[in-house]
C-alpha cells in the first residue's frame, strides 16, 4: 500500500482553450477527511471526475494508491456524483446485488442496516422514491463500501439543513477509517468541523492546502471566514460575482 | 448535549473544554468510561481525528486515563478534578474582571459590584 | 467481470422486453381469428394473401423498430447518459461495457426475430396449411442437404448463421460508433450522432467504390473462377464466398468496435 493515497502532478484539463484544471499538484494521505472547497466553476467536479476515471486529463499525472487510473483504482474508489445514476426500473436491492457483484468491498448487510436507519425501504422501485430518498440510496451505496477513497461531489448542496447534519453524520459513522474521504462543496460552514484538511481550489489551481487546525491557529479565523476572504467577489473591477 | 463551536479557535480545543465541563459537572463521574472516540465524534458531528486530539489532551491534563483494554476512563484522582475546577473558575473570574475593566469598573468598584450581585442571590 | 456485465445487461433487457414478446404472441393469437373469419366470409384468395402479407410485413417492421430503439437507447442512456456515471466507475474496461451491450443486442434481435416468425406462423396458420408448408421445406432441405451433401450443407448453414450474427453485430456497432462520435461534441449530441451515422455510411460507400475501381478486375476474375471454373468441388465456392463475407464483416465490426472503444476510453465527457 502506497503511503500517499492520491497524488496529482501538474494535472491539467482543458476544454478547448479554457483550462478547467491548470497544473494541480496535490497529495492526499490516508485516514483523512478532506474538503475540496471552491466556488462553482473552480474545477472541483473536474478534479473528482478525473480521479474516478470519468475524464482523461489533458496533461499531468494522477496516481491512486500508486497506480494510474484504471480498473484497479476504480475498485478502491467509491464515488458519489451530484446526480442520480441508476435506471428507474431497478429496486435498491438490485443495485446492492450489482455493487456486491462488482465491488469486493461492498458490505450488503451494512447497506441494509443503513437503509433501516435512514428510513428507506430497499425493496421499493427507485422510480417510486422521492428525490431525497433516492439520494439516500446513493449515499448508502457509496458508504457501505469499505473503500480506500470516498469521493463525494457536493453531497449536501440542495439539501435542507436537517438533512445535511444527517448526511454528515452518516458519513462520519460509516466511512472506512483507513481510507480517505474527499468532500467537494461550497457550503463550508456546515462541514468545517468534520474536516481534517481543507483544499482551496480557485480557477483550476490549488491556492491552499492545510489542516483545519493550522488554519484556525495561523489565521485566527475559521476556514469558512478565510474562504470568504480568499474568494471575495470583486465588485468594482468588473470581475465575476 | 448541544455542542457549540466558535469560529476563531481550533475545534479540538473547544471540544476539550466542553468535555472537561461535563466531567466537572459530574456528567461523566470519576472512574466512569468515556465513550469511544468515534462515537463521541459522531455525536458532536466532528472529525474523529479532531476528537482524538481533544481526548489526548485530556489525558495529558490528567483528567482522562487511557488503558489498552478498557479505553478511556475519567480519572478518579479528585485532586486533579478539583484543580481543573479551580482553573475553570479562575478563567471565568478573569474574563469577568476584564469585561468590568472595559466598562470602567476596577479594583474596589469591581469588588463592590460583585458583592452587590452576591447579596441579591 | 464481463460475465457480470452481461448478467446485468440481460436482466435490464428482459425487464423491459419481458412483456413485448408475450404481447406480440398474444396479438398474433387474437389476429389469427381475424384472418380465418376473413376467409370464411368468402373473400378471394388474393385478398386473404394480401392481408396475410400486410400482417407479415407490419409485424416484422414493428419488431425491428422496437428492437432497434431499445438497443440504441440502452447504449445512449446506459453508457453516455446519467447511467454512465455508474457504468464507467465500475472496475471494468470500456471494451467490456461495449461488448456486453453488443452481445445483448444481438441476442435480443435473434429472439425478437424468432418471436416475430412465430407470430406470423400463428396468424397465417388457419389459412395456410402448415403441415404442407413444413413438408415442402423438409423436401427442399433433403434435396439440397441430403446424402453426401449433408456435411457441407451443415457447415454452410453454420457459416451462414455466423455471417448473419456478425452482420447484426456490425450494424449495431455502426450505431454505437455514430453515438460515440456524437458524444465528442458539446452541444446537439443527438443530431451529431445522426450526422455521424450518415457520415460512416458515406465513408464506407466511398471505400467500397474505391476498392471496386482499383481491385475490380482482380475481384471479378477471382469470383468468376471460384464459381464457374472447373473443379470437382463446387461446395468450395460456397464456403469460400461465405468466409470472405464473414471476413469482410468481421473487419468492419472490428474497426467500428476499436474506434468506439478509443472514444469511450479517452474522450469520455459525461454531462
Amino acid at each position: 500500500m502506497n503511503e500517499l493515497l492520491v497524488t496529482c502532478t501538474g494535472l491539467t484539463k482543458r476544454y478547448g482553450l479554457k483550462p478547467a484544471l491548470n497544473g494541480v499538484n496535490l497529495e492526499l494521505g490516508r485516514g483523512r477527511i478532506v474538503g475540496l472547497l471552491g466556488p462553482n466553476g473552480s474545477g472541483k467536479t473536474t478534479l473528482i471526475k478525473i480521479l474516478c476515471g470519468l475524464l482523461q486529463p489533458t496533461d499531468g499525472a494522477v496516481a491512486i494508491d500508486g497506480q494510474p487510473v484504471g480498473p484497479y483504482t476504480k475498485s478502491i474508489v467509491s464515488y458519489l456524483p451530484d446526480r442520480m445514476y441508476f435506471a428507474g426500473w431497478m429496486k435498491a436491492t438490485d443495485l446492492f446485488d450489482l455493487f456486491a457483484d462488482f465491488y469486493g468491498d461492498f458490505d450488503r448487510a451494512k447497506a441494509m442496516s443503513m437503509c433501516a436507519s435512514l428510513g428507506v425501504t430497499p425493496s421499493d422501485r427507485l422510480k417510486t422514491m422521492s428525490k431525497g430518498t433516492k439520494e439516500k440510496v446513493q449515499l448508502v451505496l457509496v458508504m457501505a463500501r469499505k473503500a480506500q477513497a470516498y469521493l463525494l461531489d457536493e453531497p449536501i448542496a440542495g439539501v435542507d439543513p436537517a438533512a445535511r447534519d444527517f448526511i454528515l453524520n452518516t458519513i462520519l459513522t460509516n466511512y472506512n477509517e483507513d481510507g480517505t474521504v474527499m468532500i467537494s462543496t461550497h457550503l463550508i460552514s456546515d462541514i468545517e468541523k468534520v474536516l481534517d484538511e481543507a483544499i482551496f481550489l480557485k480557477d483550476g489551481q490549488v491556492v491552499l492546502h492545510n489542516t483545519v487546525d493550522a488554519i484556525r491557529e495561523q489565521e485566527g479565523k475559521s476556514v469558512d471566514a478565510l474562504f470568504r476572504e480568499v474568494f471575495r467577489a470583486r465588485n468594482y473591477e468588473g470581475g465575476i460575482f | 448535549m448541544d455542542w457549540v463551536f466558535t469560529e476563531d479557535r481550533p475545534i479540538w480545543q473547544q471540544l476539550m473544554e466542553q468535555i472537561t465541563l461535563i466531567i466537572l459537572n459530574g456528567g461523566y463521574p470519576p472512574g466512569s468510561r468515556l465513550p469511544a472516540v468515534r462515537e463521541l465524534a459522531a455525536q458532536a458531528g466532528v472529525n474523529p481525528n479532531t476528537m482524538q486530539r481533544a481526548m489526548a489532551q485530556l489525558e495529558q491534563k490528567g483528567l482522562a486515563v487511557g488503558s489498552r483494554t478498557a479505553g478511556r476512563t475519567v480519572t478518579e484522582d479528585t485532586a486533579v478534578i478539583q484543580a481543573a475546577r479551580r482553573e475553570r473558575a479562575k478563567a471565568a473570574v478573569t474574563s469577568c474582571l476584564r469585561i468590568l475593566e472595559e466598562l470602567g469598573y476596577i479594583r474596589e468598584d469591581a469588588l463592590a459590584i460583585i458583592k452587590e450581585e452576591l447579596a441579591h442571590e | 467481470m464481463f460475465g457480470k456485465l452481461l448478467k446485468y445487461d440481460f436482466r435490464s433487457m428482459l425487464k423491459q422486453f419481458a412483456f413485448i414478446w408475450p404481447a406480440a404472441l398474444a396479438l398474433a393469437v387474437i389476429n389469427r381469428f381475424t384472418l380465418s373469419s376473413l376467409e370464411s366470409a368468402s373473400a378471394t384468395g388474393e385478398t386473404v394473401a394480401a392481408v396475410a402479407m400486410m400482417v407479415f410485413v407490419s409485424i416484422m417492421i414493428a419488431m425491428f423498430v422496437i428492437t432497434l430503439i431499445f438497443v440504441i437507447q440502452r447504449f445512449y442512456k446506459g453508457l453516455l447518459g446519467d447511467e454512465g456515471y455508474l457504468m464507467h466507475t465500475l472496475p471494468v474496461r470500456p471494451w467490456a461495457l461495449i461488448g456486453s451491450k453488443l452481445v445483448c443486442a444481438v441476442v435480443l434481435t435473434v429472439v425478437s426475430t424468432l418471436v416475430a416468425v412465430a407470430a406470423i406462423l400463428i396468424i397465417v396458420s388457419p389459412v395456410i396449411d402448415l403441415g404442407e408448408f413444413f413438408h415442402v421445406i423438409r423436401w427442399l432441405w433433403d434435396a439440397v442437404c441430403g446424402g453426401k451433401n449433408a456435411a457441407n450443407a451443415f457447415l454452410a448453414c453454420v457459416e451462414l448463421l455466423l455471417l448473419i450474427l456478425l452482420g447484426m453485430a456490425e450494424g449495431y456497432l455502426m450505431l454505437y460508433l455514430a453515438m460515440a462520435i456524437g458524444h465528442l461534441f458539446n452541444k446537439g449530441r443527438a443530431a451529431m450522432s445522426v450526422a455521424a451515422y450518415i457520415g460512416i455510411h458515406v465513408v464506407v460507400s466511398v471505400l467500397l467504390s474505391f476498392t471496386s475501381n482499383v481491385f475490380g478486375d482482380m475481384l471479378y476474375n477471382f469470383f468468376d473462377n471460384l464459381f464457374w471454373g472447373k473443379h470437382d468441388y463446387p461446395w468450395q465456392a460456397v464456403h469460400m464466398s461465405l468466409w470472405i463475407s464473414i471476413l469482410v464483416v468481421a473487419v468492419g465490426s472490428a474497426v467500428y468496435f476499436l474506434l468506439t472503444e478509443y472514444i469511450l476510453r479517452n474522450k469520455l465527457n459525461l454531462e
